[in-house]
């Protein structure tokens, strides 16, 4: 009787520490899931003010959280730069079409001097007069695209020297 | 004329704006111009 006494009591206390064991983890688990669930508002609360409110999850704001300190500074220049960049390219382009439209000009003009000079009759064929329409127009182009320059002009007149007066000396 | 536009066009950049440039492309224009509308047609 007392052996069987003994190893019911043996059983009981192991069922026993078996069931702490397996409330002391789902404690454990509680505790951590409230702490995560705790601390999630509160970082998004604050990535939000900081964000503007676009903190969604904890990988994006992981990734938005350094983003406003180094971009929002720089935004202006960011701007600043596309916009210089652009005017530059514009200006390029210009600059290629001039070239483009002056060598397609003097070609035209040397074509034109050796037909007239061959022919030596004072008059003009169709394709003489097509060939100085061209060239009417290619001048007229080069002289617009270089009045029209893109951006600020650079001003190239120096700044004048205060003037100096003599004292009259009495 | 021709010849001079296009070595005034290569001495400029792409911030420059040439006086001399537009001078001789305007010369060229209103030269132009004027033997295309003189000149007898056909």
């Amino acid at each position: 009787m007392h052996e069987t006494e003994r190893e019911f009591r043996t059983d009981r206390f192991h069922a026993l520490r078996l069931r702490l064991c397996a409330g002391l983890r789902g404690a454990v688990l509680l505790a951590m899931v409230c702490t995560l669930v705790c601390a999630l508002p509160g970082r998004s609360q604050s990535s939000g003010g900081s964000n503007g409110g676009q903190g969604q999850g904890q990988g994006s704001m992981h990734s938005h959280a350094p983003e406003p300190d180094l971009s929002t500074p720089a935004d202006g220049d960011v701007d600043l730069s596309m916009a210089e960049r652009r005017i530059r390219a514009l200006n390029n382009e210009r600059q290629k079409q001039i070239v483009a439209d002056t060598d397609k000009l003097l070609k035209l003009a040397r074509e034109l001097n050796e037909e007239v000079a061959k022919a030596n009759t004072g008059t003009l064929t169709m394709d003489e007069l097509h060939k100085i329409a061209d060239i009417e127009k290619l001048a007229r182009n080069v002289r617009q695209r270089m009045t029209e320059s893109v951006g600020q002009p650079q001003t190239t007149m120096p700044t004048p020297a205060p003037m100096v007066f003599p004292t009259p000396t009495h | 004329m021709a010849t001079d536009l296009k070595s005034e066009v290569d001495k400029t950049t792409r911030d420059t704006l040439s006086v001399t440039v537009v001078r001789k492309a305007s010369a060229i224009e209103q030269l132009a111009h004027k033997v295309r509308t003189g000149s007898p047609k056909g």
